[in-house]
């Protein structure tokens, strides 16, 4: 059901960015006597188009019967990606540290998906850490001269 | 012919060159022997190596790439029965079935052979048809261009999902993501929200790098083996083959060379689809169909020609027209782009060596994946070992990386983050991320042709009829248009069990 109700949802999403694309197209001025098609002119037929296909879409979405659930398992290793992933553009963002924020995303993302919490399994993500860190500075900014 | 060996042994045998070729059918090898990981992830990943290479050397580390992880998905799926890449699955079917017999090192034998003579057969089609097809491309004008990006958008919104209605929104969507930025007819900014970065349009390296790297990794963890090692025997892979061994599939392997060569030139049908009418057409024409499943030879040389044939047969409207047939193309026409270079017919006259470089080069990396093949095949088995839980962000760092250094742009990551998940969620709700990015690519070309062709005819629709090429090519996509109703009507009126088996097969 859930997943019904979110690509219903994505059918009404894709009518309103349909219809902010024709507002904004819509500004666009004709350039000289009118014969030459402005800068709208052609987002202008693609909301048109994209608003109709969204209406059919939503249609038959609501004639179906419900698809299969969008996330079956490993959810939480699933959110727990994103988040990571989220956080290690961030934090290389927020200061400038490339090195230490990649290794402790590779850390994170290794507790995450052993879910051990042995002393073992700490020093194993500890090494792979600091091995991809180290390959990384190796591989794209000694070879291929990538600064990061 | 003589002057052929003197291009090849001066433009190509370089260091630089040989050194691309053999990287990326290693690399290429290496990625599609793991399951899940594709031949667009391993392009994805080789992208940002091309930013500093030379274009030639560049571009043929992409097709070495391509062709090698459409040979490397064969290795799981016959030593783990688990396709490395979607091309081959069908590949599942008999080489599991030999490597169960005791005798994996054939099967694989059989699909490296088959690999390699499919790669060979369509670059000598490329080779063959691209001169002939550009002197026809330097006679059209923005009207039959318009009309020719129209028909691949038209192909590819059909084919490549199997919810046509969703598949056509996703191509909407891709030409509404191509009109982002600087209008090029008339410098007016569109569509950026007052971003700078939006300015040069969306990067295509960061919408890839989102669609197909991130997006493919969200899907790989959703996948209950995310965190276990694959366990193989790595005993009995040896690829020899006897020479009568080979002959006994040639049939099979023409076969699926020609149906693979075909299948690529057509935009949206890509590696998969082909593998699967080779496998279909061998089974139908073969004297013992009751063995395919059983481990029948021609059962992995047919669909493996087939799927290496599709990277050749996909570069023809690529080099010859500038319109690309599948993502993996639309990455090499990335790599281009990048280069400052537009592929299509103005490219022969404006580059004709590295164009020549290109094919020819394209004949080179089926020779090298043949040796990397060889030589490599058993240590690509013991690679299929390693856990998930080390590859997954080992290859996410690599993509935020190659993705940052494409224009050195924090927005871009933030763009490739966005673009994986919503691609994540898209494809559960089966729309075509293929169509999307074909669209977002091809959406430039028809926009520009579109517009001239209305400037040059002040406003009029007629000078669609009045050009007999043009002409031709309307009738082309009102056929094509009447295809697609009757597609859709016939699966409205079956049954949905009925509808469901097609698809999946």
């Amino acid at each position: 059901m859930l997943a019904k109700t979110v690509d219903a949802l994505g059918c009404l999403v894709l009518i309103g960015l349909g219809a902010w694309y024709y507002s904004t197209a819509t500004q666009f001025q004709d350039v000289g006597d009118g014969s030459t098609p402005s800068a709208g002119y052609y987002p202008k037929i693609l909301a048109v188009a994209l608003i109709l296909l969204a209406v059919v879409a939503l249609a038959m979405v609501l004639k179906r019967p419900a698809p299969p659930p969008l996330v079956d398992s490993q959810r939480v290793k699933l959110a727990g990606t994103v988040v990571l992933t989220v956080l290690f553009v961030a934090l290389w963002q927020a200061t400038g540290l490339f090195y230490p924020a990649v290794a402790l995303y590779v850390f994170g993302s290794l507790l995450l998906y052993q879910a051990s919490y042995s002393p073992k399994a700490l020093l194993t993500g500890v090494v792979f850490a600091a091995a991809t860190a180290a390959s990384v500075y190796v591989v794209f900014e000694v070879l291929l001269q990538i600064r990061l | 012919m003589t002057d052929a060996f003197a291009f090849v042994a001066t433009e190509l045998l370089t260091v630089d060159v040989l050194l691309a070729i053999f990287f990326g059918s290693f690399v290429g090898m290496l990625i599609g022997a793991l399951p899940g990981l594709g031949a667009v992830l391993a392009m994805v990943l080789m992208l940002p190596l091309t930013f500093t290479m030379d274009p030639m050397a560049g571009i043929l580390l992409l097709l070495a790439t391509y062709q090698g992880a459409e040979y490397g998905g064969s290795i799981s799926a016959v030593v783990l029965g688990i396709p490395g890449t979607p091309a081959a699955l069908v590949t599942v079917f008999d080489g599991a079935a030999m490597a169960r017999e005791g005798n994996p090192g054939k099967a694989l034998g059989y699909s490296l052979v088959a690999s390699t003579v499919g790669g060979l057969v369509s670059g000598l089609l490329l080779l063959g048809l691209s001169v002939p097809i550009v002197q026809f491309a330097l006679l059209l004008g923005d009207p039959e261009f318009f009309l020719i990006a129209l028909i691949g958008l038209l192909a590819v919104g059909s084919l490549s999902s199997e919810d046509v209605v969703k598949s056509f929104i996703a191509v909407v969507l891709g030409l509404m993501a191509g009109t982002v930025g600087l209008d090029t007819i008339t410098g007016e900014a569109r569509f950026t929200l007052g971003r700078a970065e939006l300015m040069e349009g969306l990067g295509l390296v960061a919408l890839m790098a989102g669609m197909f790297g991130v997006a493919e990794l969200l899907s790989l963890v959703s996948k209950k083996a995310s965190g276990q090692a694959y366990v193989t025997s790595r005993k009995g892979l040896r690829t020899s083959l006897t020479w009568r061994e080979i002959r006994s599939v040639g049939r099979s392997i023409t076969l699926g060379s020609g149906i693979g060569s075909l299948v690529g030139v057509i935009p949206g049908m890509g590696a998969g689809p082909s593998s699967w009418f080779a496998y279909s057409a061998a089974k139908k024409w073969s004297k013992s169909p009751q063995t395919f499943g059983k481990g029948n030879p021609d059962g992995i040389a047919a669909p493996e020609a087939a799927n290496n044939a599709t990277v050749g047969g996909a570069m023809i409207p690529l080099l010859s027209l500038g319109i690309p047939g599948s993502p993996s193309v639309a990455i090499i026409m990335g790599a281009f782009i990048i280069h400052g270079l537009q592929p299509g017919p103005g490219l022969f006259e404006a580059e004709p060596t590295l164009v020549y470089g290109i094919i020819y080069g394209f004949l080179l990396t089926s020779v090298a994946m043949f040796i990397v093949g060889k030589l490599l095949t058993t240590g690509f088995a013991r690679i299929l070992t390693v856990s998930n839980a080390y590859l997954i962000p080992l290859v996410m760092v690599s993509i935020i990386v190659g993705t940052f250094a494409s224009r050195y742009l924090f927005f871009d990551l933030w763009i490739a983050l966005a673009a994986g998940v919503v691609t994540a969620l898209a494809v559960k709700l089966r729309y075509s991320v293929a169509a999307f990015i074909l669209a977002f690519i091809l959406g430039p070309i028809a926009e520009v042709s579109l517009r001239r062709t209305l400037v040059l005819s002040d406003g009029s629709f007629s000078v669609f009829l009045t050009r007999p090429l043009s002409l031709a090519l309307v009738i082309l996509i009102a056929v094509i248009l009447a295809l697609i109703a009757y597609s859709v009507i016939r699966r409205a009126t079956k049954p949905r069990a009925e509808v469901d088996v097609m698809t999946t097969v």
